[in-house]
């Protein structure tokens, strides 16, 4: 019984220990980068504020307003943490490629609102991706890798949804031809380095090797950069990825 | 006055039948890279002046065709294929490319039926070594449900419903014209970003992807890659009887027997 009671404590303290961990690491606004662990770390953007896109609606106007409104650059004021950034590590093309878990489970892009949702998507190579409609009116959801098209479906109200494997790395342009102001965007990773970032600009990415790696960042209004990112064997090191506050020459 | 495409339609029908009889393009070709060199030759003999000679549509013909609008000629080494039996965003199978070489695409490509049909294999051989992925791709055509004798007494007026709710006049016109506000203001585009007009459905010599009633479900099923005509066949599952009523309907547009 009292060994009992002392795994229970030991349970106890470990618990609060680590809770006290994650609480100074998130109110530091820094990220860490282990060996042991999983690599974490925030995008900034501290730049001016940029507008959203406004676009008007030429078809469906009863359902889907007559402007459409996409808020493309979001950013937590505590932090300045940017959402919706894909971060990816570019390996070597002499590594191995590690397998991806979770690629059975699929990818979904939904058109809700006369928009699709989620806007800005990360998968991984081998992954089904679904498109549906919740809408009451028909979307066409074309998605395209170049020029080359990936699907190109109608999507009739309360039809099904339609579900194809993605075995191609890279980005994907997902457009409604029917509303053309519906846009979005998918990668697809070869490996599983690839995370997105949440509403305070965090993302986190699975476990890297010790070494030094490229990391990029992609922004769908801000454009992309790259860092070099070292993992080292054994210790934590923030990570931060900040924008620069003056737009990238080749952004949107 | 008659199209420069026209004028190029004839120039190339009449190289191939002046061409085709030399021994080099009738000799039988059984060795697969015997195959693909007679594939090459009939290549550059027909087909560059419009797909150019690397196979990228960039031909110096092509620009006669459309050199602002769609459509160009394909890019055989990576660009989509509109004509298919395969799934949307899938390559097309050997059969279609054989289809669509022999028949041609009314007023942009002419048919190639002239050449032997082993000339018509060896250039589908080439065609698809210009891209590596019909070597690494399986592409399998989708099943089609077999065609009915013909329309029911509700046919026309269930494909009409049909053509309505499934949001066809946006682009092809409530009468099947080609006049869409979709198509008329402008917003329809091809991959090249090219600007595309709907199909006319009530002039049978402007279904680029065959006038049968077939061909007409095919492309509803298949959808047009490149363009932004998709694919229904999801939207037809186990409706295959509504999706044959459509077509009748469609076919009922251009007020011509079906042929």
């Amino acid at each position: 019984m009292a060994h009992r009671f002392d795994r229970h404590r030991r349970l106890l303290w470990t618990r609060a220990l680590a809770g006290l961990l994650w609480l100074t690491c998130a109110s530091s606004g820094e990220a860490g980068e282990s060996a042991e662990g999983p690599l974490t770390g925030r995008v900034v953007y501290q730049g001016p504020a940029i507008p959203d896109r406004i676009a008007d609606v030429t078809r469906d106007a009863d359902h889907c307003g007559k402007t459409s409104i996409t808020k493309t650059v979001s950013i937590q004021q505590q932090t300045g943490g940017l959402a919706n950034a894909v971060v990816s590590i570019e390996l070597p093309s002499s590594s191995a490629m590690p397998t991806t878990a979770g690629t059975a489970v699929p990818l979904v892009i939904s058109n809700s609102r006369c928009s699709f949702a989620p806007r800005i998507s990360i998968g991984h190579v081998g992954q089904p991706l679904e498109v549906r409609n919740d809408d009451p009116i028909l979307h066409n959801t074309h998605i395209t890798a170049d020029r080359r098209t990936f699907i190109n479906v109608a999507l009739v109200p309360g039809g099904r949804p339609v579900r194809k494997p993605v075995t191609q790395p890279g980005w994907y342009s997902v457009v409604c031809d029917a509303h053309k102001f519906m846009t979005a965007h998918l990668f697809i990773a070869p490996h599983p380095y690839v995370g997105i970032t949440d509403q305070a600009g965090m993302f986190q990415l699975p476990r890297l090797e010790p070494g030094t790696y490229t990391m990029t960042v992609w922004h769908e209004t801000l454009g992309t950069i790259h860092r070099s990112v070292t993992i080292p064997t054994q210790g934590a090191t923030p990570l931060v990825v900040e924008y620069p506050k003056e737009r990238l020459s080749h952004a949107d | 006055m008659r199209r420069p495409s026209q004028f190029i339609i004839l120039f190339v029908t009449l190289w191939l039948a002046a061409g085709e009889g030399t021994p080099a393009s009738t000799a039988m070709a059984t060795e697969p890279s015997l195959l693909l060199e007679q594939g090459r030759q009939l290549y550059q003999r027909a087909c560059l002046w419009c797909h150019g000679t690397g196979g990228q549509g960039d031909g110096p013909a092509g620009w006669n065709i459309a050199r602002f609008s769609s459509p160009r000629p394909r890019d055989f080494t990576g660009e989509s294929f509109k004509f298919r039996s395969t799934p949307s965003g899938d390559l097309p199978s050997d059969e279609d490319l054989f289809r669509t070489l022999t028949r041609g695409i009314p007023g942009v490509m002419p048919s190639f039926r002239a050449l032997s049909e082993d000339a018509r294999w060896s250039l589908v051989e080439y065609i698809k070594s210009l891209n590596p992925d019909f070597a690494r791709t399986t592409r399998t055509p989708m099943k089609l449900s077999p065609q009915p004798i013909g329309p029911s007494e509700h046919s026309l007026a269930n494909g009409r419903r049909i053509f309505r709710s499934f949001g066809c006049p946006a682009c092809h016109g409530s009468q099947g014209q080609g006049d869409g506000p979709e198509s008329v203001q402008g917003h329809l585009y091809d991959s090249r970003q090219l600007p595309i007009r709907a199909t006319d459905l009530t002039a049978r010599s402007s279904l680029k992807n065959g006038a049968r009633a077939r061909d007409l479900y095919r492309s509803i099923m298949t959808g047009l890659d490149g363009t932004p005509m998709p694919s229904y066949a999801d939207q037809f599952v186990d409706r295959e009887a509504d999706a044959w009523d459509l077509v009748w309907y469609l076919l009922s547009l251009s007020g011509e027997p079906e042929q």
